[in-house]
This record gives structure tokens, C-alpha cells and sequence, in this order.
């Protein structure tokens, strides 16, 4: 299907500077001065510029360096571009360090891989990486970097693909892992120079050559920063320069100076190659001190908090990993301790209040609801959620601590946890989100149809008996489950593999630095975080759900067509069985509240918790997995190449971006649709999160009486353990203007699945599915 | 003990305090020219139909013994409502349904069970079960026996009537009611019988003896342009309001003309001329300061019509 030509990022700029406040989602930043920094970073991101210093720098650091360690090559390279990479600051930016040497643009982290990214979402863009990489980089490093020693490795599994392929690359080849969250509060206490002064104690009269190896790229990466830091404050003047200086080594010992530091910091692990969903820590309880002292000692306004907050929020906009093609920053506010203490203060309401004034679709916002958090506060979100139409985003102190802690997970550092990423679960410090294993459940429904052949053909041999002879409904599921087995079996094995590799080419000794216990074993984090919670990614839930509900009820009870009536249904997009998709559309759909499906949804939990716990262990530490429901762009993007299911979806329409419901069959009211969320077993099924979408007119939000109802129904849908949520307030009335008119509402800001975006920037196709998803 | 529902509607916010579920009961003995919702109207099942759901089966076609349906151009149903019946052979076979029977007989434990899923919502936020249709009062002994069960459960009850009742009707179901939203439709006796078919003095009576008997009432007003929308009754209902001293309030209705595009879904003849539309914002406001200023106590108010809105 054609994609419409988005809008520019500089047409939105221009387009935003006239926009009055006619509806939500329209920026309002707090002086005019960051109203300018937000017009000059949009305007900078309108398409994806690449930033080539760092691979010279890598390329000419790593053929100097070949006797040494691969980490402390890594280490000494980024070193040598802290030192050189040219700097600037945009006018009007109160915070200094930028993510390459060119406003706008991304690096190219050649010792990992090169290759495109964010392509699917932006078709337009294909091809962005053409004639940019230089032929001897690319030539030194082909067989070099992670994913050429990967495939080296492991012959028959994927393989490098040119920079000049315009293909999309798997982001674990061409960047760090990321979706994580560093801890930054040692940092804040001792400085970068009080750090550097623990890896050199620790060094001292270590002689295991692996340790020194680390301790070494730590204690290189480190120095880099700070000389990186250091720089700033030679190019830039009065307060600004004093502050870069200061922080360059010692603690701060303000608001502003707190903020700057969390910033190096939090930049130069993207630089690194971490900057994929990268969180930095609880941001609001790490800065309080800092706040309520330069308070007291008059040194600081609210107002010039929160204009330091949208410089912040601003900053990660700007700096994010692949420019305008990926954006998946977040900052996560508030939240309770283990014994129910709300540890929400007054920074959590400036970070809400200037994301909220800013408008933009990413950083994502997080808030984390617990049942003693401060109603006034959750209040003001949702209030804040229908002024920027999409955030905060909102997870459950009362659901993901107990996943968390069914892994083994401390007390404490359960009640720790961050959101990170598009909308993935981490600890600060102490664990990272990383998928590796699949559970497919639509494609082990198509192949227990099958015999195992596919609708397409080509599957393998047979797994479970033939279609004809599932004779019950449990065997159906059982066939289900036996081919459910084997994909987690075979990605497990690969994703292995490239976790492998990772261990070995994909360190990261800085970043490690922020990593509980890596300095003391002296180790880098890719070898083993305090916590290794691999996950289990799952995808359609509820179309699975639906799936194996309307077979159920079709086949099983009401005997009116065989499974082999069914996949040739759905193999010829039910051309010519238009009365069967009818019943198969009757039978009853997740999202709903509907009793029929209580036994159903444990089942689908079941099909992939039972081989997943017997398969999946960490490989470091013999961990086990937990699960996840990945959606991101996925609904559209996979529906668009899958053929019909079951549940009576045609082919090549979207697949459900929640696991609250299919496209376009929830019709019982958003109590319904949280009560079936409800009747998922968060905690032992969804210990790495899952994405609930639900759309609510903005008059629900913005009207004090209505609020006052969707705050009460979202108390109750928290305390019965629903774990997350995500919602849109926007009338379809509008999004229908916008289709038409996209001149006038380049502002407005959707959820997608996984991520947001200015609407009118999506596929034709997408915001029909947007659209689609039931507003209340 | 059965009865005869058309819908349960969760998460209804704006028929009593809360978070509720609404249960339309179906039948009603007025004819409002603004009917909102038409389906209530008979007591009887009805056929509707709703073309995009069609999948062009033609299912129906063969179980139509009075030859009424047939496919049109885009191979969509359409009713031939003279010949049809409401008889209800088709929708049992219309899978996509497209054709259904609007209207079904329910127990009273069929009806409670969807409401009684809502329960925390209700207790976090002040709200219950609301009564509506149709007109609740037309099947008394099921809206009594549904009143009954919902105060067994501990919830708040609402209902919403045209006060077009028996007197005994409503004096049984007042002691299971917590609040009656209750319908001024018109002042004007004589226009009243046109507008609506009956006539206001009973329920009018109703009302009063309602009031004097201790219920919670809030007296909800349509405002239907080139109807009602006038000043004279406007006044109509400050004098009624100020006779009651102990009625919660007055809620202003403003028309939409959704009900027109329902209508046709089930073959009635739209009875409201094109010519009415919704009301401005501005006017909405306008009528509700006019009676803040008579000293009537408003609910759910715009802002800026009065300066202190109240709630039920």
C-alpha cells in the first residue's frame, strides 16, 4: 500500500507556531525561549541524518588497537570521541551534550553493524543509509563488528547486510540491547570523578586479566566523559560553563547542576550504544533534594524547575538514538515504596505538567498508581492527559511488583522498578528488558489447522495429529500448545545465540558503571546484571483469545463446520464462506466482560507459561524468563501480512494492539473491557509487562464530573490488578478532521501501540485503525 | 418473573450519580415527536436492521415466509416493512447479525447479572443501576422486581419515567427508588397532548404526589428547539420547581437529533423536522441562566450558566 507523504518535521514547526489552542495536544511550553528550542529540534529531525564521526573515530581507534582487549578498544574509541567530536549547543538550551556532531543527526555505531532501522514505520525513508557509510568503513568492519562476528560464529543464521541494502536491521546487530534504566544515585552523590576514583580502587592490585581488561575500559570511558564534559564548558559561557566544569568530575550541588550531570551522563551511554529505550532512574525522587535545597536557599522558583524539566523532556527529544525514526524515551514519576508510602513529590507534577505543556510524542511519560498514591495528583494526570491526549501512560504498583518478585526479585527492588522503552519493565541498576524467546501464538493456530503445513504451505512435518482427527476441543488446544512449543524452542535457541555474541562483542563498560555490582566483580553488565530477567515476547493475545473462543464454539459445540472448514476459510480470506465468518464473528470476543471466556484466556496464558518455564533459562545464571506482549507497530504492520483468522479477522487487516481486545469488537464499555483485562494473571503470566489501549473522548477527561467517574473506574481496574494503561482521549470526530484536513492538526499527538506519533504522520492505514478502536 | 428489555448499557454517566448500568425496559404509552429512543417505544420485540454489518449471505432471504427482505445493489438486506412482520424467523439465521430482534424477555437474574459485574465501579464512585426505556412504569411488577434486587445487591437505584403512570405504580416502586429523574416534557397542557399524545395533568399530579410522599427527584427537561424551547415554558418549569421545595434540582436536556437516524433503522417515518437542530452551546447556557436567575436549582449546568453548579 502507498504511504502518504508525511509531514516534515519542519511543516509541523511552522504549522505549530501558528496553531492556536483550539484543541489538545498543542504545545504551550512555558517560556518563549523553549517554545524556540522545541521549533529548532523539529525542525532538525525532518528526516534521518547520519553522524559519521564516531565510526572514524571507532574505525581508526580499533585498527591501532588490535593486540588489545575488544572492551578496552571500545573503551579508548570512545574516549578519543568524547575528546574530539565536535560540539554544540542549540540557542536557548540550558542543558549542554548532544548525541553526535550534528544537530538532528544519529551515529552509526560501526563496531556493532551497520543497517537501517524504523524503515517499516517511515517506508518513506528507505534507503536513508545509501552511499552514507564510507566504503573502508564499511570493509573494515564487515566482518569485524558484533553482527560479522556473529555470523562468523554461526554459520546459516543471518548474516550482515550493506549499508547500502536499504533493508531494516535487527536493532540487536546494530545497537546495544538498551531498553533499560541506569542507576543514577551514586552518581549524584560522588560525582564522575568520586566513580573513577572506585574503579581505580578497584584496580589496584588486580591481576585476573579479564577484570583488569573491564576495569580498564571503565576507568578510559570514564575519563572520556569527563573530558567530553569538560569541553562544553570551554565553549560555553557564564552559569552554563561553571556548571559543565564543575560536574565534569565532582558531585553537584544544585538542581541545575543535578540535571546537567544526569545528562552527560545519561548521553554518553546512548553514545556508548545503549540509547535504545533508555529511562534515566526515577528522575523526580533523585532530584528532590536538590530541588527543596536551592528552594530554601531562594535559589530556585517553580517556574524555572519546570523550565529546567521541558529543557530536560526537550533534550531527550533531541538526543534520541535514531533521529526521527525511533524515538522510544520515557520518564517514569512517582510511585510507592514496598510498605505503600506515595513517593510522589513536587517534581513529579512539574515532569507531568511540562511534558503535558510540550506536546510531543516522545519522551513517553510514566506514572506508577498505587492504591495510597495522592488522588489530587492522579487528578492533575488525567487532567494533563486530556490537555497532551496521550500521557502520562500509567503502570500498577499493586501488579508489577509481585510478577517481578515471582522471578526471584527482591522485595525492595521490586517496588524499584522503572518503565523503560516503548513501554518495557526494568530495575535502575539492576535489570534490563531483553527479549529471548517468541511465543507466536496466531502462527501455532494456523499450523494446528493445518496438520502443521501452514495456509500457505512450506510448514514442516506434522506436530500433533492431523486436523481431522482433534477430535475435542482439548486436543485442538493441545495441538495448539505442541506448536506454540516448538517456535519458543527454535527462538529461544537463536536468540541464545545472539545473546551469546552480545556477551562477548557487545560490552559496554560504561554503561556498566551504573550497573549494581559490576565495578565490585568487575565485570561488565552484559555478562550478568544483579537480576537477568530474560523475557518471553508474545504477540494478538486477544486475537488468540478470540481465536480459540470461536473455534470452540463453532466447531466444538455447535458442530456447524470442521477445522479443515476453517482453514480453508481463512486460506481464501473467506471468499465463498461468508456465513461461516459470520458465525465465527458471533462467537464471543475478548474485551467484553464475557463469562464464556474465563476458562479461554488462562488457557492462552497456559499454552506458552507451560514450555517457556521449561525451556527458557538465562544462560548466565539459570534465571527464568518471564513474559511479555509486544505490540509496538506489530497490529498493523503484521496484520498487513497475515492472512484470515479464526476469529473471523480478514486478511491483511490489523491484528490487536492490546491485549484488551481485537480490532473493532469491543462493544461493552470501557468496565468491561477493564474487567477482562483483569481476568489476565499479571503476575505470573506478564511479569515483563503488557499494553492495555482504551479511548475515552477528551470531554471524559476534560470535563471535572466526568473525570471524577474515569478516575474512580481506573482506581477500581487498578486495585483489581490490571497492570497497565494506556489511553487516548481524542473524538473520533477529530481524527476523522485530521484524515481530512492534516493542515490543521499536525499537533496532535496519538498512541500507537508501543509508541506515539503526531497522527498525521502515520500510514493511511494506521489511523483508520486508530480510529477504529472504540471511543467512550 | 420475566420483562421485556431492550438494552443494558455500562458505564452510563449521565443518568444518576456514578458510574451506572442502564437497563432499558421496553414499552411506552407516549409518542414524543423528539423520541430518542424509538426501539422503546412498543412493547413488543422489533425487527431492526443495520446494514454494515450484512455480509450478503442471504441467509435471510430463505427464512422470510412473508417474502419481505431482499438484497440491494451493494448486496446489503433491506426490509419491505409493509410486508414485514417482526415476526423473528430471520434473525436467528443472520450470523453477521445484521437482522436482530430488538427487544428480548429477560428473568430478573438475567438482567443482574451484567450489573452486578459493575459493582466495585459502582461502590468507588457513588453510582448504581438506572431504570429507562421506553418507560419503566409500563412493566411496574418487573421494574419493582429489578428495583428490589438491585437494593438486595446494596446498590443505588435510579429511574428514569414520564411520570405517565398508575399512581400505585409508582407509589410501590418508591421505596426501592433512590432517585427518580424524572421528565417535564411541557407546560402547556394543549401542546403537551400534541407533543406527546397524553396529557400532563396526571403526571403532574404524580410528580406532586411524589414530592409529598419524600422521594428524591430531579426534574429533567428536554429542550426541544421549535418545541418547548420557549420562554413561556421555561417559566413553567421555575413555578413547578417552586412549588417543590425538596426536589433535588433541574436538569436541562438539550435535543440531538441522533434519535431521527434510529427511527430509521426501524422503518418509522422521522416525525421531526429537518429543520430542528441540536442546540447551540450557547443557548443551552442561556436557558439554564435564565432559571438560575429565576432561583432554580440546576444540575450538571454548563460553566458560566450559574455560578454554583450542584450536583445529585
Amino acid at each position: 500500500m502507498r504511504h502518504g507523504r508525511p509531514f516534515s518535521r519542519r511543516e509541523f514547526l511552522l504549522s505549530a507556531a501558528a496553531a492556536g489552542p483550539v484543541f489538545a495536544g498543542v504545545a504551550r511550553p512555558s517560556t518563549p525561549a523553549l517554545g524556540e528550542l522545541r521549533r529548532d529540534i523539529l525542525a532538525s529531525m525532518d528526516y534521518p541524518r547520519v553522524a559519521l564521526h564516531r565510526a572514524r573515530v571507532f574505525t581508526r581507534v580499533f585498527q591501532a588497537t588490535e593486540d588489545k582487549p575488544w572492551e578496552v578498544r571500545k573503551a579508548m574509541a570512545l574516549r578519543e570521541h568524547f575528546r574530539t567530536v565536535p560540539l554544540y549547543l542549540r540557542p536557548g538550551d540550558s542543558i549542554a551534550g548532544s548525541i553526535s556532531e550534528t544537530p538532528g543527526a544519529m551515529s552509526l555505531m560501526a563496531e556493532l553493524g551497520f543497517g537501517e532501522i524504523g524503515t517499516d514505520m517511515n517506508p518513506q525513508w528507505r534507503g536513508y543509509l545509501k552511499g552514507k557509510v564510507p566504503p573502508e568503513i564499511w570493509q573494515y568492519w564487515k566482518t569485524r563488528n558484533l553482527w560479522g562476528r556473529f555470523a562468523a560464529a554461526n554459520p546459516g543464521q543471518r548474516g550482515p547486510i550493506s549499508p547500502d541494502s536499504g533493508q531494516q536491521a535487527p536493532y540487536k546487530f546494530i545497537s546495544n540491547q538498551g531498553h533499560l534504566s541506569p542507576s543514577y544515585g551514586e552518581l549524584l552523590k560522588i560525582g564522575l570523578g568520586g566513580v573513577l576514583k572506585r574503579v581505580r580502587d578497584r584496580k589496584a592490585g588486580e591481576r585476573d586479566p579479564d577484570k583488569l581488561a573491564f576495569l580498564t575500559a571503565a576507568e578510559e570511558s570514564l575519563r572520556g566523559v569527563s573530558e567530553w564534559a569538560r569541553r562544553y564548558s570551554e565553549v560555553l559561557k557564564g552559569d552554563l560553563a561553571r556548571i559543565a566544569a564543575k560536574v565534569a568530575t565532582e558531585p553537584p550541588s544544585t538542581f541545575h547542576e543535578a540535571m546537567q550531570l544526569i545528562w552527560f551522563a545519561h548521553q554518553a551511554i546512548h553514545i556508548e550504544g545503549h540509547g535504545w529505550s533508555c529511562a534515566p532512574d526515577h528522575i523526580d525522587r533523585l532530584l528532590l533534594p536538590f530541588y527543596e535545597a536551592d528552594k530554601k536557599a531562594g535559589r530556585l522558583n517553580d517556574a524555572q524547575a519546570l523550565a529546567l524539566c521541558e529543557n530536560f523532556v526537550l533534550k531527550m527529544h533531541d538526543n534520541t538514538y535514531w533521529g526521527p525514526l525511533e524515538l522510544t524515551q520515557g520518564l517514569c514519576v512517582g510511585g510507592s515504596t514496598p510498605d505503600g508510602q506515595d513517593l510522589t513529590n513536587r517534581l513529579s507534577w512539574l515532569f507531568i505538567e511540562g511534558g503535558a505543556n510540550l506536546a510531543l510524542p516522545e519522551p513517553l511519560l510514566w506514572i506508577r498508581w498505587h492504591p495510597r498514591i495522592d488522588q489530587k495528583f492522579f487528578d492533575f494526570c488525567l487532567g494533563r492527559l486530556a490537555q497532551h491526549t496521550c500521557f502520562p501512560l500509567m503502570w500498577n504498583d499493586k501488579a508489577v511488583p509481585d510478577g517481578l518478585m515471582g522471578l526471584g526479585v527482591s522485595r525492595e527492588d521490586a517496588y524499584n522498578y522503572i518503565a523503560v522503552g516503548c513501554n518495557e519493565l526494568a530495575i535502575p541498576g539492576q535489570c534490563y528488558f531483553n527479549p529471548g524467546a517468541t511465543a507466536n501464538s496466531m502462527r501455532a493456530i494456523e499450523l494446528a489447522l493445518t496438520s502443521g503445513k501452514g495456509y500457505r504451505g512450506g510448514g514442516k512435518n506434522p506436530l500433533a495429529s492431523p486436523a481431522a482427527e482433534l477430535a475435542t476441543f482439548d486436543s485442538f488446544a493441545a495441538a495448539v500448545g505442541a506448536y506454540l512449543r516448538d517456535g519458543i524452542e527454535r527462538t529461544y535457541r537463536d536468540d541464545m545465540l545472539v545473546l551469546k555474541a552480545t556477551m562477548e562483542w557487545g560490552r559496554t563498560p560504561f554503561t556498566s558503571c551504573f550497573f549494581d555490582g559490576c565495578i565490585e566483580r568487575a565485570r561488565d553488565m552484559a555478562l550478568g546484571t544483579k537480576y537477568n530477567i530474560l523475557s518471553c515476547g508474545g504477540v494478538f493475545f486477544a486475537n488468540a483469545v478470540d481465536c480459540l473462543a470461536a473455534i470452540r464454539e463453532v466447531v466444538y459445540q455447535r458442530r456447524e463446520a470442521t477445522l479443515v472448514d476453517v482453514a480453508a476459510a481463512c486460506k481464501a480470506n473467506f471468499q465463498g464462506h461468508e456465513r461461516l465468518r459470520a458465525k465465527l464473528l458471533a462467537a464471543p470476543k475478548h474485551g467484553n466482560d464475557d463469562p464464556r471466556l474465563d476458562d479461554i484466556i488462562p488457557l492462552v496464558e497456559r499454552l506458552r507459561d507451560t514450555p517457556m518455564k521449561e525451556i527458557c533459562r538465562d544462560p548466565r545464571d539459570g534465571a527464568r524468563f518471564g513474559n511479555v506482549h509486544i505490540t509496538k507497530a506489530a497490529a498493523v504492520l503484521t496484520g498487513r501480512v497475515t492472512l484470515a483468522t479464526p476469529d473471523g479477522r480478514l486478511a491483511g487487516t490489523p491484528l490487536a494492539s492490546s491485549v484488551a481486545a481485537s480490532a473493532g469488537v469491543e462493544r461493552s464499555g470501557p468496565t468491561a473491557l477493564l474487567n477482562s483485562v483483569c481476568k489476565m494473571n499479571a503476575a505470573k503470566s506478564w511479569q515483563s509487562g503488557y499494553q492495555v489501549n482504551l479511548r475515552l473522548q477528551n470531554v471524559m477527561l476534560a470535563n471535572q464530573g466526568n473525570r471524577d467517574k474515569v478516575r474512580a473506574m481506573l482506581n477500581v481496574y487498578f486495585n483489581q490488578g490490571g497492570q497497565e494503561l494506556q489511553i487516548n482521549s481524542i473524538d473520533t470526530e477529530m481524527l476523522r478532521a485530521a484524515q481530512k484536513n492534516p493542515g490543521q492538526y499536525r499537533d496532535l499527538v496519538v498512541r500507537v501501540a508501543g509508541f506515539s506519533e503526531f497522527f498525521v504522520n502515520l500510514t493511511p492505514e494506521m489511523q483508520d485503525e486508530i480510529i477504529a478502536r472504540t471511543a467512550h | 418473573m420475566t420483562g421485556r428489555i431492550f438494552d443494558i448499557q455500562r458505564f452510563s454517566i449521565h443518568d444518576g450519580p456514578g458510574i451506572r448500568t442502564t437497563v432499558f425496559l421496553k414499552g411506552c404509552p407516549l409518542r414524543c415527536k423528539w423520541c430518542h429512543n424509538p426501539e422503546g417505544i412498543g412493547p413488543e420485540p422489533q425487527l431492526s436492521v443495520m446494514a454494515a454489518k450484512c455480509v450478503g449471505c442471504k441467509a435471510c432471504l430463505a427464512a422470510c415466509k412473508e417474502g419481505a427482505l431482499a438484497l440491494n445493489g451493494s448486496q446489503k438486506v433491506v426490509i419491505d416493512r409493509a410486508r414485514c412482520t417482526s415476526c423473528g424467523d430471520c434473525p436467528p439465521v443472520c450470523d453477521p447479525k445484521a437482522l436482530e430482534m430488538v427487544g428480548r424477555t429477560a428473568t430478573v437474574d438475567e438482567v443482574m447479572a451484567p450489573v452486578l459485574r459493575d459493582r466495585e465501579y459502582y461502590r468507588a464512585s457513588g453510582g448504581g443501576m438506572t431504570l429507562s426505556g421506553g418507560e419503566p412504569l409500563f412493566q411496574p411488577a418487573f421494574a419493582g422486581a429489578l428495583l428490589k434486587a438491585a437494593r438486595a445487591a446494596g446498590l443505588h437505584t435510579a429511574v428514569e419515567t414520564s411520570g405517565f403512570a398508575e399512581w400505585a405504580a409508582l407509589d410501590q416502586i418508591r421505596p426501592d427508588t433512590d432517585l427518580f429523574l424524572y421528565d417535564y416534557k411541557e407546560t402547556d397542557p394543549h401542546l403537551h397532548q400534541a407533543f406527546t399524545g397524553q396529557p400532563n395533568a396526571p403526571i403532574l399530579e404524580n410528580l406532586r404526589k411524589l414530592h409529598a410522599a419524600g422521594a428524591r427527584i430531579l426534574l429533567r427537561c428536554p429542550m426541544i428547539p421549535e418545541f418547548n424551547a420557549r420562554k413561556e415554558h421555561l417559566d413553567g418549569i421555575a413555578r413547578t420547581a417552586g412549588e417543590l421545595p425538596r426536589l433535588i434540582g433541574v436538569e436541562l436536556l438539550a435535543y440531538h437529533r441522533l434519535g431521527s437516524s434510529k427511527l430509521r433503522r426501524f422503518g418509522f417515518p422521522t416525525r421531526m423536522p429537518e429543520s430542528v437542530k441540536s442546540p447551540d452551546a450557547e443557548a443551552v447556557r442561556e436557558w439554564n441562566a435564565y432559571l438560575a436567575r429565576k432561583g432554580v436549582r440546576l444540575v450538571n449546568a454548563p460553566p458560566g450558566a450559574v455560578s454554583k453548579v450542584a450536583g445529585p
